[in-house]
């Protein structure tokens, strides 16, 4: 699953949507909190995802809830939330066995995602000849900029980022932009104008994504995939809704596509060897940010520094401000700077570096508590 | 043979002062990175000399205040040392040359997280100096003069946004009443450049793209718009040749490193070369107009950044009993080039490492004889390419004794597989997708002391290397070379023989070239010791082992006869 180009960058890490309901165990999913129109943690609506994710719950029988945790750290993301028993399903993972060996299952497809072709309304595709002559956007070291080298005779317009390219589009520096898809509605909502979106077929251009389930879970990913199969209709109108949709489709073989680059590799009967989960600790958001709270200022000794509570002493160590100092990008700020250390600070002391003192699971239990302390002025 | 050298080595007398460009410091100072314009890492100082080189002792020991990779070689103007530390840098100081006590020190305010900006290390090579004034690059695009006497900062001007992964590493070239420096960040997409500022007032007097745009010549090497993210950044020191009034600059890789987007897939690249990356160029300072541009690696698919220095020379390669203006460069593609440094052509071009991407190099058509089985592309994976894409040579500096008319190049002997990899670009985030699995090269060591001959194209001695990245070179008048190693050993060696004649541990990885230079009638010879924590990263299991082998540091040793 890619990375989603930023658009809107929501910053809660962790935040519990609890459905009070029956007694039964709650159905807990884990959802990237900013890769909209996916999954989104701020906004009247929370993305498609979380859409499905609230009819798989139904459909169990289970009360819906939520774990919000990014996934820009790819595998290492379901490693911290999955695999360590924070959910049962994280939906948006690839439809791909062995993404992780052994240790997560897959159910789906759930989504197509890719690259697709965006023209001006009214204007139609039927294959990629007619780009020829044409100015495409793309963004730098993206795969459609991989595709688009591969067919003589389009002019390539070429910007660091997607938003840009669609920028270009919208400003008529360019007859097409090629770009991964999750950006289209963003840009039909900032320009206020309706493009028409074609979907391209071809290698490493589109992926399915899957309910990604934990090995000892089998049983649960056999009943997703019977529910998957059957909500097919349903999941593709809540992406409408969301402003996916295509209005056309051509295909670009620009490699000699297997496949299993396709995405569509026939899912073998993985070999199941039940084991415990790895981590059974406790997924209460409340009880983590409490063990946070102690973590900061009792175990590890943050307080000495950064103040009990992390009220600072002055303030670049007034933690509660990280949000404001750092905005979108505090929760990497965070990451880095507890993980690596940092020599030089305003304070004029050192930050050590904790990747090797502190578990993964304290860091975030600490952020977890973060989180809620930020003040906004 | 024997004539050629003795007139040769009249010519080299004549250029030394030519090269100096002037400053009475020259004759027992250090006055810019590389001793000189030519960038030969040479001194005439003898009075540590192969004969008395066995009783070097300590003379004294600086900390530079962390320990990230240190990879300044610093100054010496009068009895004044300049010396830059890593991270920023976190600080410059000015230090007594013969005590080491400090005489100023200024720490630089770098934006908070400016490192994750920095591909391959939040490292610093050393300032510059010109006329009462200390110039610094700076990680955070920055470029700064701070007043020699006294570290008062006089200026300071933003030479690129580092947002972009854009950081500059090295000192700047200054020429005249200009000072010139580029940036790096071939790795982000960047599109190359250097800038000319006015020494005193960091006025900008011009500016010059190494990747051409549209009408300038060299554009129709780039497929599409390929080249306005096409890299060819200039992150390495520069060298000056005043008679010529040329100035010689290295380029980066070609970005994106999926070769097929800026040209054919294939060996077989016509037009595509991707002009000036991987290249040198020679640009006229006065106005930044390049006047000849020569690619070691043009249409790049392995990484072979070109930035390694031009060392300039004058020797008979022609046979004609004449000494001819060249330049010499150890490229990381595993070559070591004999370039006319007038008109930029490769005179001979000889492997000084295991080298099997290219079969040879073609004086004809100026261009590589690739093994297309060796060049990695879409859906094509290259296996055992040799060198490995840190180069024959990375920035570590090689030396030039105009005693052994040899070269001395800290090589490596790694080798790897390659394909085109699937990357996406993020704003200022490293991320390379795949792999590229670093092999032992062939003979079972990892790099290599190797002394030249630039005339025979041969290697005359080596000293094997446990490890890949081993230090910078400085050669003497007192017939010696002086080289750390990635171990931390500190040696004297014979420049003629090879023999090691005087070692020391000095605690961690070295990379930096060594400094020599003269105070209070003793010659001290200087090096910063601190080994890299970024570059072993990008050498997989190797990398990993070379991590374990050595803790980091960041200090400077001076040593004298007592």
């Amino acid at each position: 699953m890619r990375r989603l180009p930023s658009l809107v960058i929501a910053a809660s890490l962790v935040l519990l949507a609890a459905r009070a309901g029956n007694a039964s165990e709650p159905f807990r999913v884990c959802l990237d909190p900013d890769t909209p129109p996916l999954s989104m943690v701020e906004g009247e609506r929370h993305g498609i995802y979380y859409e499905v994710g609230e009819r798989l719950a139904a459909a169990l029988g289970r009360p819906f809830q939520v774990y919000w945790w990014p996934t820009d750290l790819g595998k290492r993301a379901i490693r911290l939330t999955l695999l360590a028993d924070r959910c049962d399903v994280m939906l948006g993972v690839p439809y791909v066995e062995g993404l992780m060996g052994p240790r997560l299952l897959v159910a789906g497809p759930l989504l197509e995602l890719g690259y697709v072709l965006v023209l001006p309304e009214g204007v139609s595709l039927a294959g990629i000849e007619e780009l020829r002559g044409k100015r495409v956007a793309v963004a730098f070291n993206s795969e459609a900029q991989n595709a688009l080298a591969t067919v003589d005779g389009i002019v390539p317009v070429t910007f660091r980022q997607p938003e840009e390219a669609l920028r270009a589009l919208v400003a008529g520096e360019a007859d097409a932009a090629f770009v991964w898809e999750a950006s289209v509605p963003w840009i039909e909502r900032q320009s206020g104008r309706r493009f028409t979106v074609v979907a391209v077929d071809g290698p490493r251009l589109r992926w399915q994504s899957a309910a990604g389930v934990a090995r000892a879970n089998k049983p649960l990913r056999d009943r997703l995939d019977e529910i998957l199969r059957s909500m097919h209709t349903e999941i593709a109108a809540i992406a409408r809704s969301y402003g996916l949709r295509y209005d056309g489709r051509i295909d670009w073989n620009w490699l000699p596509a297997t496949a299993e680059e396709r995405g569509e590799l026939p899912l073998a009967p993985s070999p199941i060897v039940r084991v415990a989960a790895e981590a059974p600790a406790g997924s209460d958001a409340q009880a983590i940010a409490e063990r946070g709270r102690e973590l900061f200022n009792s175990v590890l000794g943050c307080a000495h520094c950064h103040g009990p509570d992390a009220v600072g002493p002055d303030k670049p160590r007034d933690l509660r401000r990280m949000k404001i100092r750092y905005r979108s990008g505090w929760t990497d700020t965070y990451w880095e700077t507890v993980r690596e250390g940092r020599l030089q600070t305003q304070s004029g002391l050192v930050m050590p570096a904790w990747k090797d003192t502190a578990s993964q699971e304290e860091l975030e239990a600490i952020l977890a508590w973060l989180t809620g302390l930020q003040v906004s002025r | 043979m024997r004539l050629t050298h003795t007139v040769f080595l009249a010519s080299c007398a004549t250029m030394a002062l030519l090269a100096m460009g002037g400053g009475a410091a020259a004759d027992t100072g250090w006055p810019m990175y590389g001793g000189n314009y030519a960038k030969w890492h040479y001194s005439e100082l003898a009075k540590i000399n192969r004969d008395n080189v066995k009783k070097l002792s300590f003379a004294w020991a600086r900390s530079l205040g962390n320990a990230f990779s240190q990879e300044s070689t610093p100054l010496v103007i009068g009895d004044t040392l300049y010396v830059t530390s890593a991270n920023g840098p976190q600080y410059v100081m000015a230090l007594d040359a013969a005590t080491g006590a400090i005489r100023w020190k200024v720490e630089l305010e770098m934006p908070a997280g400016v490192q994750q900006y920095a591909c391959c290390g939040v490292v610093n090579r050393g300032p510059a100096y010109s006329d009462g004034m200390i110039y610094v690059g700076r990680l955070d695009g920055a470029l700064s003069a701070f007043d020699a006497k006294t570290g008062e900062e006089k200026w300071t001007v933003e030479v690129v946004d580092y947002k972009q992964g854009s950081v500059i590493t090295s000192p700047p070239l200054i020429v005249k009443d200009l000072v010139i420096t580029g940036f790096g960040g071939g790795e982000y997409g960047a599109r190359g450049y250097i800038v000319a500022y006015d020494k005193k007032t960091g006025k900008e007097r011009w500016k010059t793209y190494t990747v051409p745009g549209p009408g300038e010549p060299g554009n129709e090497s780039w497929k599409g718009d390929s080249w306005k993210h096409g890299g060819g950044t200039v992150w390495l020191v520069a060298s000056y040749d005043p008679e010529r009034n040329l100035a010689y600059f290295g380029t980066s890789n070609p970005a994106p490193w999926a070769a097929h987007v800026r040209g054919p897939n294939t060996s077989d690249f016509g037009q595509y070369s991707n002009k000036w990356t991987a290249a040198t160029i020679a640009v006229n300072p006065d106005d930044g107009k390049i006047v000849w541009g020569f690619q070691g690696t043009p249409h790049d698919a392995w990484d072979y950044d070109g930035v390694n220095e031009l060392l300039l020379v004058d020797i008979d390669v022609t046979g004609d009993g004449k000494p001819d203006p060249v330049g010499l460069k150890a490229d990381r593609n595993g070559f070591f080039f004999v370039l006319d440094r007038v008109t930029g052509k490769a005179l001979s071009a000889q492997p000084f490492v295991p080298t099997n991407w290219a079969k040879g190099f073609d004086l004809a058509t100026q261009r590589p004889i690739e093994d297309p089985a060796k060049r990695p592309g879409l859906k094509k994976k290259a296996v055992d390419i040799c060198p490995n894409l840190i180069g024959g040579k990375n920035w570590m500096p090689m030396a030039w004794s105009p005693q052994t008319n040899l070269v001395y190049i800290p090589a490596n002997n790694l080798c790897m597989d390659m394909e085109d990899s699937e990357v996406e670009y993020k704003k200022g985030s490293f991320y390379l997708g795949k792999d590229f699995p670093t092999k032992p090269g062939p003979g079972g060591y990892l790099g290599e002391l190797v002394a030249w001959d630039p005339v025979k194209q041969a290697k005359v001695w080596g000293i094997k290397e446990k490890w890949p990245f081993n230090g910078g070179v400085l050669a003497t008048g007192g017939g010696l070379v002086f080289a750390g190693n990635y171990e931390g050993e500190f040696r004297a060696i014979d420049a003629k023989t090879g023999e090691i004649l005087w070692k020391k541990q000095l605690g961690s990885g070295i990379h930096a070239g060594p400094a020599t230079y003269e105070v209070g009638g003793k010659q001290y010879v200087v090096v910063a010791v601190g080994r890299s924590e970024t570059i072993p990263g990008f050498l997989g299991d190797i990398g990993r082992k070379m991590i374990d082998a050595q803790p980091t540091a960041g200090m400077l040793f001076a040593f004298t006869l007592e």
